[in-house]
């Protein structure tokens, strides 16, 4: 009978309701709504998928956990879409030592450097901007992400994700006035939720516009300025 | 003083490259041919099962076999594999001459204080060349791919004569020794071809004949050349000698048997010199960071490749794939008829600290990682970021070489955004949130900037690092992302 369960339990056949299989491994996003809705944070070693529009706050949202790390290890970035900033990466606490960043001339060999950044086992978080990939192509990525211990970030844009990916974690962030609008699109051992908004103005103040009060009413001459 | 020498009468077809070992059946009959002469110098065992014979002529030896592979004999190829053996040699014995292109002379006495006896020093001698790993695969001789003649006498010149005549001994008891030299025949002596028949008209046939004769009456009939050479072979004559220094780099040379032309195909024999060259630095407890590969393009220039590891490296198999990313971006204009590896700069080896206990599963190091990523992508498209104290945002922010030290930053306290790019023309309606930051610097470089630098938010959403110039144009040099 032990066997009988065991074998089901392997085999994901048994519906668990709201409780994920065992525990996950994550760690925390350094926000604590994230790390709330996501039931403890970001999934550890295994490749995490975001969609987003560029320049709304994605990669702030990133820094206070690509900051965490016991021993140093290297963090790289492959095809950013810009020059990456050294000041934002040394305010945010990051080594500028520990920080490779990569060009690769076609798509293919970003795949190659991604997958050789986190199987090495001496980088600890890979961040890729890319745009299409297959789902065998994910796979590796995430064997090479379990090998060397090491979590990737996939920036993806709206337009170009066409397939779904068995990723361990899907979001999907929108602008917000305040921070980010968050949607879970996807999560292993976990549901998809409710979009919901994640309040960045206290890591980034500089970077929220002013809450506007409820019970404000705007002159319909003033709104037009 | 006992001498040992070494004669390798095939030196140059053992050490061609040949790809594959392949069946004896298929292995091609190749001979080395003295063009000058016209003159089959070396062949190798399915030649001379052909019936190719060491002496004949271009037209004979082709007839007897029809798959025929012919090599020029070039001296300078065969000094230049001396060397190597000599160099290599020169880890189990002291002092070795060279008789180019193809003998080495041994000063064997003083090594016996450190071997002990003769049959001990041969062992390790030939233990030592049977590691070798510069010949190829054609030869079929057992020890290290050489095939070899030695003897041993009290003169170098004399053991010279006795290990090409094919004496193969080992002894150091002088009866023996002359005994077997006063056996050989006058034409084995090592002189020239005039003297040798001016002597065989007058009687004298074999060495021993020679050496009967006082030299006063040879210097009589003789020319000084003669009496030198007669002088060395008994000893009477002191033999002045240089002796082999080894020098302090690599440099390995390796003629292939085929031109290559597909950098793909170079990896093999390739992977034959790294191996050499992983001897090389672990004798000496070494690593480098960057070979320098020299192909040797046929009527072209030598193209240079050079393969670099961030880290140091000593090991063949690192090297290999190393080699192997970077070979991929190489194009050849011209095959390839030879290569040359060749290391300028070595450090002591430092080994990698690894935590046994902090759960890593790769074990690559972040140089190596490096090094991988160089030898793929090329050195300009992996790099670091590095904050220099500027207060113009595109000067603050470079690149610089992979995981060198950041310097301790002046100010850190401001917004930056986290993408820059070149300014480029505000083209839509955007909400100013912050500002204005002013920067007015640079006036002593020509390249002032007096700016006035926003944070503002676009209809999208984005945050966007903005500025206003003197002229009152606007531009976009950054995302908040």
């Amino acid at each position: 009978m032990n066997t009988l369960l065991s074998y089901l339990e392997n085999h994901h056949l048994i519906w668990r309701g709201r409780h994920p299989h065992g525990a996950a491994d994550t760690q925390s996003s350094g926000y604590a709504v994230l790390d709330e809705y996501l039931q403890g944070g970001f999934p550890r070693h295994d490749v995490i998928e975001i969609d987003s529009p560029c320049g709304i706050g994605e990669l702030r949202l990133l820094l206070p956990y690509l900051q965490q790390q016991e021993t140093p290890r290297l963090l790289v970035f492959i095809a950013p879409p810009g020059l990456l900033s050294a000041e934002l990466l040394l305010a945010a606490g990051i080594d500028l030592q520990q920080v490779l960043v990569l060009q690769p001339e076609s798509d293919k060999d970003a795949l190659w450097a991604a997958e050789q950044c986190l199987k090495s086992g001496s980088s600890h978080g890979v961040v890729m901007w890319h745009r299409q990939l297959d789902v065998h192509q994910l796979k590796r990525l995430q064997l090479a992400a379990q090998e060397g211990r090491a979590s990737l970030f996939l920036f993806r844009t709206a337009q170009r994700i066409k397939v779904s990916l068995p990723v361990a974690l899907s979001l999907q962030l929108r602008p917000h006035a305040q921070g980010l609008r968050v949607r879970i699109n996807k999560r292993r051992g976990g549901w998809a939720e409710q979009p919901f908004t994640l309040d960045m103005s206290s890591h980034w103040p500089e970077l929220a516009c002013a809450p506007v009060p409820d019970n404000l009413l705007y002159l319909p001459v003033a709104r037009a300025i | 003083m006992l001498w040992l020498y070494l004669h390798f009468p095939r030196l140059q077809l053992e050490t061609l490259y040949q790809p594959e070992r392949q069946e004896e059946g298929r292995l091609p009959a190749i001979v080395v041919l003295d063009a000058q002469h016209n003159r089959v110098v070396q062949i190798n065992q399915v030649a001379s099962a052909a019936g190719i014979q060491l002496g004949m002529g271009l037209g004979t030896a082709a007839s007897l076999s029809q798959e025929l592979q012919v090599v020029e004999y070039q001296p300078q190829r065969e000094a230049t594999k001396l060397q190597e053996i000599a160099h290599w040699l020169y880890d189990v014995t002291a002092d070795i001459s060279l008789f180019s292109p193809q003998g080495l002379a041994m000063r064997v006495t003083p090594m016996l204080r450190l071997y002990g006896d003769l049959p001990r020093y041969w062992q390790a001698v030939q233990q030592h060349l049977g590691r070798w790993r510069g010949a190829s695969c054609v030869s079929d001789a057992p020890v290290s791919g050489l095939s070899l003649q030695f003897a041993t006498a009290t003169t170098p010149l004399a053991a010279r004569v006795l290990a090409r005549s094919g004496a193969n001994m080992l002894t150091d008891q002088q009866e023996h020794i002359q005994a077997q030299l006063r056996g050989l025949s006058i034409r084995q002596s090592d002189l020239s071809t005039k003297d040798v028949e001016r002597l065989s008209r007058i009687g004298v046939l074999t060495i021993g004949d020679l050496l009967k004769l006082p030299l006063a009456d040879l210097a009589r009939r003789f020319d000084i050349g003669l009496i030198n050479h007669v002088g060395r072979l008994t000893g009477q004559f002191r033999h002045p000698l240089d002796f082999y220094l080894p020098q302090s780099r690599f440099r390995q040379s390796l003629e292939l048997l085929y031109e290559i032309d597909n950098t793909g195909v170079l990896q093999h024999p390739l992977s034959h010199l790294l191996d050499q060259l992983e001897a090389y630095l672990r004798q000496r407890g070494w690593m480098t960071e960057r070979l320098e590969l020299l192909l040797h393009q046929r009527d072209r220039e030598n193209k240079k490749v050079s393969i670099a590891s961030a880290r140091g490296e000593y090991q063949a198999s690192v090297w290999r794939s190393l080699a192997a990313l970077t070979l991929q971006h190489v194009s050849l204009d011209a095959p390839v008829h030879s290569m040359t590896l060749c290391v300028e700069q070595v450090s002591s080896y430092q080994a990698e600290k690894l935590d046994l206990l902090d759960g890593r599963q790769g074990c690559v190091a972040a140089e190596q990682l490096v090094s991988l990523l160089q030898a793929r992508l090329g050195e300009a498209r992996v790099q670091g970021i590095t904050l220099v104290d500027d207060h113009r945002p595109e000067r603050a922010n470079q690149r610089s070489k992979p995981l060198t030290p950041a310097q301790a930053p002046a100010h850190l306290n401001r917004l930056r955004p986290s993408l820059m790019f070149e300014p480029r023309a505000l083209r839509e309606k955007v909400e100013l949130l912050h500002g204005p930051e002013r920067i007015v610097t640079g006036w002593w470089d020509q390249q002032t900037v007096k700016r006035d630098y926003y944070v503002a938010r676009n209809q999208a959403g984005q945050w966007l690092w903005v500025f206003r110039n003197e002229q009152r144009e606007w531009f976009v040099q950054g995302m908040f992302s």
